[in-house]
């Protein structure tokens, strides 16, 4: 088991692959923490090699790249990988667990607290989550919804695009695009959009938690027992190899109570699916 | 001594004043100026560094210690100073090595000479001073500390995507090294003295002019209604006080014009009544100076009332005295008189040879005496005698040719006579006023023994006949004039002093007046005023 550094959601990834892993007979042989260093990654690679282990369970984008790399021999799950797509984690030991909700249930989700959701407004870098944007396009066509999207190249395009977008959306959701979003833009994102009234839609309860109105995401103790469970599954001896990448079993619906009274809306009855939790 | 006015003293302090803020404004612009644009070059060489610290292949060239991966990264830097200040650059690794220090080639100051970072642990921060080399030039210099990458940037984004645990820690970071660059001000030095020579000196210029132009315009506005108030104030000073400064203003230049008007009035109205008592004083010095001329005639006439009265006294008194002397001696000398006569007969019939001639010349002499002694007498005889004067109307001019008929004017005299033709009869006692002539004409004749001219000439004025009988004689003193008339008083060797005195008197007793005018050397003229007929008391 690697991790890529110490975050609290790749602990709650492991908390539950660990449990799951009891109720499996699965033993954990060995765990790492890359601490976000390539270098330290290489040489805890070098040691899996040596240690011979049926399966590796890698959390976070480094983890997973550099076991994708050095240990092209042994099965690996991997999970917590943001728009995996991008790495191209393919192969026939590769298995893994999509970090992003996908775009039925996440629309799903947000409609379940807005009305009227039509204009769906995105920022993006076609370079970090061209296609995420490429999929959820057609997808909206499909059940009616209109994606107005404003593409960027670097951070500091953003406040243009809020000025294009503002006006024409009746939402904005916000991508884990690195472009899009950074340390400063987020707060700048934030406070625009309340003061036009407009719902800011995540990915991350982070967000949520810091002002966004809400947020559709995977439950990461439960991402971590799905990873087990897809361990198992390769373990099996009748297995054959990758089981590909799945999306994540159980998504949560994060909704901030005190953004949605300033953009004064009034929160239609939740449904019992998805899961919700209420911040404050 | 040259005048200084007021305008030109407010002009001269206002520019002074105006040159003194222009020089302190455009010392405070540039030098506000010069400030910002040194804040400026400090951002963009904080700029700089930053970009040159976080860039990710810096690090990666400092953890790896490869010189020659900074090549690509010190080229975005170049690119980046577009203002071309980038001086030099260094890459300082720990404990003290200098892993790449390099300079632009138009530095004069080699790379040796600028100051390196050896305690680089010690930096913490970003570092910023002012550097002045050896060769005179001046560098703005940063420094700044590079650390270990924390972790890849999608390990780092993923960790803004799902939230930081709580025990991760960011600080735990690793000093790589520092890299130090430095800019040079040259460009902001060429900026600043452009901006000065364009922008700053003529602002002042313009400044210090306009405020000239502006006190000159002020002072002129001040100054003309002060200049109006001198000019009033001249013309008040000669004595006009008809005219009034004009109020232009409300200010105190208007309330002095306003009170200087009203001074003018009240100076006019003082005139006005000092005029109107210097009028009345004038009158009243008129009227005192007539009451005196008619006082000093009046006393004249006291005067010559007066001497007319002590020379009548006089003439009295002589009167008196000599009809009584005359009286007594009128008879022994008739007796004596007699006996010379018998004497002289005797001694002419009796022819003896004894007998002296001396005797008959004595009694010649004595015969001559006698009858000069008689003359007097008998004309202190007939200034005394009390006769009764007998008045009828005569013509004066018959009277005046009967006594030049009497007198022998001599023919060495001129004589000339100038009658008025048509001359109204006076009232005279014909034989007295002759009496009178005969007198005036033979001392004008006894004026002249060497020859002359004797002008006679008679002529009507205000109710009197007046005749003036001139000679062009001798004249006499100015001392002896007033005398001349006094009784006994003569300046002839033989004559008696009783002539004028005699005729006079006569004047008098008809009512005339008798005056002389003489100039000494020149001659003497008599005026013989009688009065004139009354013809409106003349029966019939």
């Amino acid at each position: 088991m690697i991790k890529s550094q110490n975050l609290s959601a790749y602990n709650e990834v492991i908390e539950g692959f660990k449990g799951e892993c009891i109720r499996n007979n699965i033993t954990i042989k060995s765990f790492y923490d890359l601490k976000g260093k390539t270098n330290i990654g290489y040489k805890i690679a070098r040691k899996i090699r040596n240690e011979k282990p049926d399966i590796v369970l890698t959390i976070g984008v480094l983890a997973t790249t550099i076991a994708k790399e050095e240990l092209k021999d042994i099965p690996m799950v991997f999970c917590m990988v943001i728009n995996h797509e991008r790495f191209q984690l393919t192969g026939p030991n590769i298995t893994g667990i999509a970090t992003e909700v996908a775009i039925e249930e996440q629309l799903e989700g947000y409609q379940s607290i807005l009305d009227s959701l039509r204009d769906f407004g995105v920022i993006y870098d076609p370079s970090k989550t061209g296609n995420i944007i490429e999929s959820a396009e057609t997808k909206m066509k499909d059940i009616g919804m209109n994606l107005v999207k404003y593409e960027i190249k670097s951070s500091k395009m953003v406040s243009e695009a809020l000025e294009n977008l503002i006006g024409r959306i009746d939402a904005l959701w916000l991508l884990p695009d690195s472009t899009v979003v950074t340390k400063e833009s987020f707060g700048f994102i934030k406070s625009a959009t309340l003061e036009n009234k407009i719902p800011l839609l995540c990915t991350s309860d982070v967000f949520v938690k810091a002002g966004a109105l809400a947020a559709v995401f995977s439950d990461y103790v439960h991402i971590g027992r799905q990873a087990a469970q897809l361990a198992k599954e390769i373990l099996n001896p009748s297995a054959s190899g990758s089981l590909g990448i799945v999306n994540p079993d159980k998504v949560t619906l994060a909704v901030n109570s005190d953004t949605a009274e300033k953009l004064g809306l009034k929160l239609k009855a939740f449904r019992g699916k998805p899961h919700i939790i209420i911040y404050p | 001594m040259v005048r200084i006015g007021i305008k030109f003293k407010f002009i001269l302090s206002t520019s002074l004043l105006i040159t003194f803020i222009g020089v302190s404004s455009s010392w405070y612009f540039s030098s506000q100026t010069k400030k910002q644009l040194e804040e400026e070059l400090k951002k963009r060489g904080y700029s700089l560094i930053s970009q040159l610290a976080q860039d990710g292949e810096v690090k990666d060239s400092m953890s790896v210690v490869q010189k020659v991966f900074f090549e690509e990264p010190i080229r975005r830097l170049r690119n980046l100073d577009i203002e071309q200040e980038l001086a030099y650059w260094r890459v300082l690794l720990v404990p003290d090595y200098t892993l790449l220090e390099e300079k632009e080639s138009w530095i004069k100051t080699e790379i040796d000479n600028i100051p390196a970072y050896h305690n680089i642990e010690d930096v913490t921060g970003p570092v910023f001073n002012i550097l002045f080399t050896d060769s005179g030039e001046k560098f703005y210099n940063f420094a700044v500390p590079v650390y270990e990458k924390h972790t890849i940037a999608e390990e780092e984004f993923a960790a803004q995507i799902f939230g930081l645990g709580e025990d991760y820690d960011e600080s735990v970071k690793k000093l790589l090294g520092i890299v130090q660059i430095g800019l040079t001000p040259e460009r902001i030095n060429k900026k600043m003295q452009t901006v000065l020579w364009t922008s700053i000196i003529p602002l002042g210029f313009v400044i210090v002019l306009v405020g000239i132009g502006v006190s000159y315009f002020i002072a002129r506005g001040v100054v003309k209604p002060v200049i109006n108030l001198v000019k009033m104030t001249d013309r008040v000073a000669s004595g006009d006080l008809e005219h009034s400064v004009e109020i232009i203003s409300r200010d105190e230049i208007g309330m002095l014009a306003s009170r200087f008007n009203q001074m003018t009035k009240g100076l006019k109205r003082l005139m006005d009544e000092k005029e109107g008592v210097m009028t009345e004083l004038k009158g009243v010095n008129e009227e005192l100076s007539s009451i005196n001329t008619e006082l000093v005639q009046t006393n004249e006439q006291l005067k010559e009332a007066q001497e007319r009265l002590v020379r009548t006294e006089k003439l009295a008194a002589v009167g008196t005295l000599a009809s009584g002397v005359s009286h007594e001696l009128r008879n022994p000398l008739g007796a004596i008189k007699n006996a010379v006569y018998f004497l002289k007969r005797k001694l002419s019939k009796k022819e003896s040879p004894d007998i002296d001639e001396k005797v008959v010349q004595f009694l010649d002499i004595m015969d001559k005496e006698i009858d000069r002694s008689t003359k007097i007498i008998n004309d202190l005889l007939g200034f005394a005698r009390v006769t009764k004067t007998v008045k009828i109307p005569c013509d004066i001019t018959i009277v005046i040719n009967e006594a030049l008929a009497r007198v022998k004017v001599a023919e060495n005299i001129k004589l000339s006579r100038n009658f008025q033709s048509d001359l109204p009869m006076v009232m005279i006692d014909a034989r007295q006023i002759d009496q009178v002539f005969i007198n005036m004409i033979e001392n004008a004749c006894q004026a002249m023994p060497d020859g002359g001219e004797l002008r006679i000439s008679t002529r009507e004025s205000k109710g009197f006949a007046e005749t003036e009988v001139a000679d062009s004689g001798c004249g006499i003193p100015e001392k002896t004039i007033k005398k001349i008339f006094d009784p006994l008083f003569t300046t002839k060797p033989k004559g008696t002093g009783m002539g004028l005195a005699v005729c006079h008197g006569i004047i008098e007793k008809h009512h005339g007046t008798i005056d002389v005018e003489s100039r000494e050397g020149k001659g003497t003229s008599i005026f013989i005023k009688l009065p004139l007929e009354d013809k409106s008391a003349r029966p019939g």
